[in-house]
């Protein structure tokens, strides 16, 4: 049938970063050993998440790439001038084995009120 | 085995102008809706009528769908819609069916600001699109543990579909990584026992699709939600 057809086409597979869930885990071995560099660039990019630590700093870490949006209002004269402003940042979500979950970002948090807007990861947007 | 008309929508687009009058109806395969807001649509047909339909999208018009049991509402996508365009070769067919998914705003940012589409319910692969989309640091075990306590709080919501069952889940980041350290603290969950990176499931689409419809849990008599309370 027809029907049967249509996930197979590449409409669906374009579609597919926003519907299904992603697998972002490298394994293997890399041919050259990883340097500090190597290993960081992995890290922000979601290739490393995974369990780490020993007793009670064992966690689960998960990194991801969070677009912020700021607005602001410019005035020329009679007229608004509307601004966004947007920009990446890596996030680390730490949750420890004894139940403490954790944030890391690379800005201080926000006051109540000055959210920034939060977008998809640069990944499924490409 | 079900006629075209009872296992397919239709979708209709009617556009007036002063000298012309422009009527396009093609198949749709998979919907997904809340109310008037689409956030999904596939349709397929031939090459003018995807292209046509195509533009309407782009210009936030409001189609005509008639669901399989023939209920008929008026849906629009809204404003910054996405279309993506394939082909289906058929083999007794000169030409390429021509296919198109058009996807809303909100299903373009799935999982942002706490709302999840899912195009089915089956809490493994519910679980593992939480994660992805929400970034959260989890376990595959731990599905039906946080799966339970997100349809005790009443967060899955049923959308309207037509080739699958899609839900909605309305829980943001900070609030899952609570009720995962709630149930580590209660030993509810199991930490994993090695360190190293953390296997997931796959899945494909076509299953994605094929579950079987959300149902409203019934609330049973269970300890760990009772030490989630406290």
């Amino acid at each position: 049938m027809l029907e049967d057809l249509l996930p197979l086409s590449g409409a669906w597979k374009q579609t597919l970063p926003f519907l299904m869930p992603r697998e972002d885990v490298a394994t293997g071995r890399p041919i050259t050993p990883l340097h500090g560099g190597h290993v960081g660039l992995l890290c922000t990019a979601g290739l490393l998440n995974g369990v780490f630590g020993q007793n009670e700093d064992r966690h689960i870490a998960r990194w991801r790439s969070v677009k912020h949006v700021t607005t602001f209002v410019e005035e020329d004269g009679d007229e608004q001038i509307i601004h966004h402003r947007e920009r990446w940042t890596n996030e680390l979500r730490l949750v420890y084995a004894d139940g403490r979950t954790l944030k890391l970002t690379e800005t201080p948090a926000k006051q109540e009120g000055e959210d920034d807007a939060e977008c998809a990861s640069e990944a499924r947007v490409a | 085995m079900q006629n075209a008309h009872l296992r397919l929508g239709l979708l209709e687009y009617h556009r007036m102008t002063e000298k012309t009058s422009t009527r396009i109806r093609l198949r749709v395969d998979r919907y997904v809706g809340e109310d008037e807001q689409a956030h999904l649509i596939s349709v397929f047909g031939n090459d003018s009528d995807v292209g046509a339909i195509t533009a309407a999208v782009h210009e936030k018009a409001t189609f005509t769908l008639t669901f399989p049991d023939g209920e008929v509402k008026e849906v629009s996508l809204g404003e910054h819609a996405s279309c993506y365009k394939g082909a289906v070769s058929l083999p007794d067919r000169k030409h390429p069916v021509r296919h198109l998914v058009a996807v809303s705003e909100a299903l373009y940012t799935n999982g942002g600001v706490g709302r999840t589409i899912l195009l089915g319910y089956q809490r493994d692969l519910a679980w593992a699109t939480l994660v992805s989309f929400l970034g959260l640091p989890a376990e595959p075990s731990w599905a039906d543990h946080i799966l339970g306590v997100v349809e005790a709080e009443e967060r899955i919501m049923p959308l309207d579909g037509i080739g699958c069952q899609p839900v909605l889940i309305s829980a943001t980041t900070e609030e899952v990584l609570e009720w995962i350290g709630d149930g580590l603290r209660s030993l509810v969950l199991r930490f994993p026992e090695s360190n190293g990176p953390i296997v997931w499931p796959k899945c494909s689409l076509t299953v994605a699709m094929q579950q079987a419809p959300f149902k409203e849990p019934i609330i049973e008599n269970r300890p760990d939600l009772e030490v989630l309370a406290i």
